[in-house]
């Protein structure tokens, strides 16, 4: 009896892990899903109403997802403060700090760090082009995420499960 | 304020504390640390100049000093490792302003936001919160024959603003005959105050005093100097009655208001232009009361100047009032009615 519980809860506990990293798959496209709609809530707020970044980042944050709250919160309390800090450094430094419970990749992380040394930075043009790039290539993230979504989701359940049953054959076989 | 006259100025009042803190805020880290290291009275400062390679100079109870602290690059600390810094007005020890420092308190002046400020950059100077002036210098950056922007800001000047209520107070008498206010032009040289006097004027002309009731006021702040807007909203005290066309030319804004505001009193700083002045005729033919300022010595002088002098000389304007700088900025030299007979003479 005993042994038949371990080995379901070997399966299980295996095949959970693919569970979670076929969610964290899912996780990161709804988490460039939400960046990109920031950004874009950003670039209006910029090349339209001309808001100052504090501000625009405070308004636009309204439409941040779960994850991102903090992040922004920090960013704009941080901006507020005025101590000796450029731009980019705050920026660098909160996407550091303050993401720690969103999916992103290591990449996703880096390209977000690079999108912040170009904001703030000379007219509105620069401003817009700097988010349009940035923007494109979050599209280009978010389509190869999608494509290669359900083949990882597929995969990471699989290879959870079959793990579990190698571990049950390799233990009690 | 040398050695000898150094004396410990501490704050005197509310005013001077939101000076100090919209002030320092908006400089470098390091430059924060110098000026917080200097006791003085940030009721009396005017000016605070920066300009990258070149002493940083404050223009301080109508007087010019440099920073000093310590020798060269070699700052002095005290006890709780804070810098030490006086005013001087000898330069030979005086701080030198870096690029970084130019730099960094730009960033805080546009709250890292310069894309935030190219229309006002276009025109050399931006307000920020407390209605402070802060003029730039740098590369111009033409497109198609018209200033696009400044870049490579190498100058920035932080001229606080100064409201003095009441300090029209005593030639009220002279702008009003009961209900009525009269045709008013503003007469002086620059620096000598008459800003501060309009603006203290539509504030008395908006809020009513002495028995008086309150007119409606509309003000076309050209260069943000009266109303010292913060985002569309006045930082300085007009009155309770009182529309604000900020940064609006004046001969455009002039007529926005009538049309839209209907003033009693329309209200214009540095008038000059030929647009200028065909708006003040507008003005006046529909029934409002202006009170404008213009550079200058004298009524003359006034007369003397193209187009001005025409208006003037047909009798436009009711009231004259002429300031100088002797013994003080904002010292009334003369006022004279329409056909120039002193009303009052210092």
């Amino acid at each position: 009896m005993l042994r038949w519980a371990g080995v379901v809860l070997t399966i299980l506990s295996s095949a959970g892990i693919g569970v979670y990293y076929s969610s964290v798959a899912k996780m990161r496209l709804d988490n460039l899903k939400d960046v990109r709609k920031v950004m874009m809530r950003l670039r209006g707020e910029i090349s339209y109403a001309g808001t100052p970044l504090p501000e625009a980042i405070a308004h636009a944050s309204d439409y941040a997802g779960r994850g991102f709250a903090a992040f922004y919160r920090a960013l704009v309390g941080r901006l507020g403060q005025m101590e000796g800090e450029t731009f980019p450094i705050i920026w660098k430094a909160c996407v550091e700090r303050e993401l720690g419970d969103v999916c992103l990749t290591k990449k996703d992380r880096a390209e977000l760090v690079k999108f912040g040394e170009g904001l703030g930075y000379l007219d509105k043009a620069m401003q817009t082009s700097t988010i349009d790039w940035y923007v494109s290539e979050l599209d280009q993230q978010i389509h190869d995420c999608n494509g290669e979504l359900g083949k990882k989701v597929k995969l990471y359940n699989t290879l959870g499960f079959m793990g579990g049953i190698f571990l049950v054959v390799l233990l009690w076989g | 304020m040398e050695k000898s006259d150094r004396k410990p100025m501490p704050v005197r009042d509310a005013a001077a504390a939101q000076n100090k803190d919209e002030v320092l805020k908006i400089l470098s880290l390091r430059l924060r640390s110098l000026l917080m290291g200097v006791e003085m009275d940030y009721g009396q400062l005017q000016e605070v100049r920066l300009r990258i390679g070149k002493p940083l100079i404050m223009v301080y109870g109508n007087r010019e000093y440099f920073v000093e602290s310590g020798v060269g690059s070699d700052v002095r600390l005290d006890s709780d490792a804070r810098l030490i810094a006086r005013l001087t007005t000898e330069k030979g020890n005086a701080f030198v302003v870096a690029h970084n420092e130019c730099k960094e308190t730009m960033e805080y002046i546009s709250n890292y936001s310069l894309y935030a400020f190219e229309d006002e950059l276009k025109q050399g100077f931006l307000t920020i919160q407390g209605g402070h002036r802060v003029g730039v210098v740098g590369k111009v950056v033409i497109e198609g024959g018209r200033i696009k922007s400044i870049r490579h800001i190498s100058g920035i000047n932080i001229r606080l603003a100064h409201q003095i209520k009441g300090c029209a107070s005593r030639l009220m008498g002279y702008v009003t005959d009961g209900e009525d206010v009269s045709h008013t032009l503003i007469i002086s040289p620059p620096r000598c105050g008459k800003t501060t006097l309009l603006r203290d004027m539509i504030r008395q002309l908006s809020n009513g005093t002495n028995g008086r009731k309150g007119k409606t006021v509309g003000v076309v702040d050209e260069r943000s100097e009266l109303g010292a807007c913060y985002m569309g909203i006045p930082q300085n005290d007009l009155g309770i009655r009182t529309d604000v066309l900020d940064c609006c030319p004046k001969a455009e804004g002039m007529l926005m208001l009538i049309r839209s505001m209907s003033p009693d009193v329309v209200a214009v700083d540095e008038i000059g232009g030929k647009g200028d002045l065909e708006a003040i005729e507008y003005v006046i033919h529909c029934g409002c009361k202006l009170i404008a300022t213009v550079h200058g010595s004298s009524m003359e002088d006034v007369k003397g100047k193209p187009m001005l002098g025409e208006l003037v000389g047909r009798g436009t304007f009711e009231r004259f009032i002429v300031l100088n700088n002797e013994g003080g900025v904002g010292n009334v030299a003369e006022v004279r009615d329409g056909d120039g007979t002193a009303l009052y003479k210092e």
